[in-house]
């Protein structure tokens, strides 16, 4: 494995090269490997074949020798060589890794995965939006309350306390996030799971920052998870590889999170499974973390389309069988549909898709407990369902989706917890109550497995 | 008529090689230098149309980006010169704290081929080195790119530095980025923003046409 000072030797000493320069070798490079390992997106086969998985895999190995990462510190390009990717790919293979998360009964273990594996992914939750100070305890209680959800993947992010936003690099910073620790330890207190993994931390960002909560107690290696994730496309900046380094020397975890976008600068599905691919083992090469997750979705910023589905299974099946390291994915939906039923169909077609493509750890972003609930049941009923039929069941919810689409009209702002749960009684409001139990009838007719009895009330 | 379609057609293509032949040939033929002009511009929104619909990605917009400055760079010396006439000037960085640059850099190329003048602050800004530039350039537009949460809160302490420096009505302001709506831009007091950088000219456009400046 290459050491984190060996990222800074390589930072400082690799070709100089503008931004728009580098960006424009990662999109014309992208264009020309998704055509020359013919990589194709199928709209129909949305759990992709292992021929399609390993030539993903093949293309991210070329990629990322032909563009590397970039240093937007020092405006230089970090290069590897194809022997070194492969090697890492071969360490994570050969030593397969596996993290603990949480304390005593909230103790959880999340080990490699395969889509054929009958065991279901780790459930984790949370929200990557701005959480309001006057319902940031309901909202943790209402996903901790749900006893089939393992983890906080992200516990989101503090808008503002008492009137006071948190500014990157500033004292408000701190201030915020140390009022969002306490309110996430008391929202899993009201809920009886003290010892839950909380995950990434979200409104502090600054080393210093970070620094300062760890200090207070209030997080540590236990439930908590440092960014070390490069920006779009392959970058990164010195915070990342300080950050990385810290981990490595104090016992924390990464968070390893692999970004691209539809759209962006990877291009279509083919060329963005390659770019997400690419960016895990790009941080995987000086994080040494051992699980990395995996977010794409439009440009335009909605998920839960057969686009974005077939991307997180292509990237997740090429991972599954040429790495090896623990993944996981967001279940997301397009958010300003919340509300409708077209979120659980997106949520749960996702979910479907990404135990079926091998993923270790799934997380149910943006969603309420009681979407939560439902997705972790479908998720345990679909475990170890051969690939063929879960794209059959796959392509009968995005048949639904396309026909009900035409008629839904987003709205325009994101519509917030208290708008679907009660925060008074920390329960669903009857009408969404209603639409979310008709929706997962609506999908238990169209041949969603539950595992249990599942109930919604 | 036609050479302008001509023209519009080889760079909504993307074909490098035929555009520059047709735009070198006719301003070498003695042909309207702003017709020419009009070929590229054309071409240029094409390419926009194209981005929209999916029919294109980024990659096909940078390089439209790259082709139309090359091929304004070559038209600007034959065409009359305007006494008194400045581009509208635009400032644009991501906020303190922020390293993320794409679709910044993207807007860049976009406004600078529609006419622009565009002063690039790079990332990880000074919210004071805005206000500093912006007086500095006479800039027409600020424009502020933001990922975080945490970052974005920069855009209000620029937009409260200009308010209480009195100048605030001399720019306008837009923002964008992460999970910035219009409902966000309008709280903090900006003018506008946008989804995506084609998105960006055309509300530059707009802002611009409610001022004095003048899209060069």
């Amino acid at each position: 494995m290459i050491s984190v000072l060996e990222f800074q030797r390589r930072s400082e000493t690799g070709p100089v090269m503008e931004v728009n320069d580098f960006d424009m070798v990662v999109a014309s490079t992208m264009k020309k490997l998704v055509k020359k390992y013919g990589i194709t997106y199928n709209p129909e086969e949305l759990v992709v074949d292992d021929e399609t998985a390993d030539k993903v895999f093949q293309a991210t190995v070329e990629y990322l020798s032909t563009v590397g990462l970039y240093n937007v510190s020092t405006f230089r390009q970090i290069q590897f060589t194809k022997d070194e990717i492969e090697e890492i790919a071969r360490d994570y293979r050969e030593n397969p890794r596996t993290q603990v998360f949480g304390r005593g009964k909230e103790e959880i273990t999340i080990t490699p995965r395969t889509g054929k594996d009958s065991r279901p992914p780790v459930a984790m939750v949370g929200s990557t939006g701005p959480i309001q100070q006057e319902w940031h305890v309901q909202f943790t209680q209402s996903l901790a309350d749900e006893p089939t959800n393992h983890g906080m993947g992200c516990s989101g992010g503090i808008k503002s306390v008492d009137g006071i936003e948190p500014k990157a690099g500033t004292v408000t910073e701190l201030h915020c996030a140390l009022w969002e620790q306490v309110a996430l330890l008391e929202g899993l207190r009201r809920a009886g799971r003290e010892g839950m993994h909380l995950g990434v931390l979200a409104t502090v960002f600054t080393f210093g920052g970070v620094a300062a909560v760890l200090k207070n107690g209030l997080r540590d290696q236990r439930n908590t998870q440092l960014g070390i994730h490069l920006m779009a496309e392959q970058k990164l900046d010195y915070s990342r590889l300080l950050t990385a380094y810290f981990c490595e020397q104090n016992g924390f975890q990464p968070w390893t999170s692999a970004t691209s976008m539809i759209g962006g600068l990877t291009g279509g599905p083919a060329g963005t499974a390659v770019g997400l691919l690419g960016c895990l083992v790009g941080q995987l090469a000086f994080g040494h973390g051992n699980l990395g997750s995996m977010v794409t979705q439009h440009l335009a910023g909605y998920a839960g389309t057969r686009e974005a589905i077939w991307t997180y299974s292509a990237a997740a099946r090429a991972a599954e069988r040429n790495i090896g390291v623990p993944i996981g994915g967001i279940a997301g939906a397009n958010h300003y549909l919340r509300g409708t039923p077209v979120t659980l169909y997106q949520q749960i077609a996702t979910t479907i898709a990404s135990t079926a493509s091998g993923l270790a750890y799934l997380w149910s972003v943006g969603v309420t407990g009681l979407e939560t609930r439902v997705a972790v049941d479908a998720m345990q009923g679909i475990a170890g369902m051969p690939r063929d039929k879960v794209n059959t069941l796959l392509n009968t919810i995005m048949a639904k989706i396309d026909g009900v689409m035409p008629g839904l009209k987003p709205t325009e702002r994101y519509l917030e917890f208290p708008e679907f749960y009660d925060t008074k009684t920390v329960k669903p409001k009857p009408k969404f109550l209603a639409t979310v139990k008709q929706a997962t009838e609506d999908l238990a007719g169209m041949g969603v497995p539950y595992s249990s009895g599942l109930v919604i009330d | 008529m036609e050479l302008v379609q001509e023209i519009a057609q080889a760079v909504s293509d993307l074909d490098n090689e035929k555009a520059e032949s047709l735009v070198n040939d006719s301003l070498a033929e003695g042909v309207d230098a702003k017709l020419v002009l009009d070929g590229v511009m054309v071409g240029i929104t094409q390419v926009g149309h194209r981005y929209e619909t999916g029919e294109y990605y980024m990659l096909e917009l940078m390089q439209a980006g790259v082709l139309g400055k090359k091929l304004i760079k070559e038209i600007t010396p034959h065409l009359p010169k305007v006494e008194g006439v400045k581009p509208a000037k635009v400032v644009i960085g991501s906020t303190k704290g922020d390293n993320h640059d794409i679709g910044k850099n993207l807007i860049i190329t976009q406004l600078q081929v529609s006419g622009y003048e565009v002063f690039d602050l790079g990332v990880d800004v000074p919210s004071i080195t805005f206000v500093n530039k912006a007086k500095e350039l006479e800039a027409d537009i600020i424009g502020m790119s933001a990922f975080m949460s945490t970052t974005m809160s920069h855009f209000s302490e620029v937009i409260n530095h200009l308010k209480d420096i009195g100048v605030r009505d001399q720019y306008k302001i837009i923002v964008g980025g992460g999970t910035t709506d219009t409902a966000f831009a309008e709280s903090i007091g900006a003018d506008g923003t946008a989804t995506d950088a084609v998105e960006v000219v055309k509300l530059c456009h707009r802002l611009i046409a409610e001022s004095e400046a003048v899209i060069a």
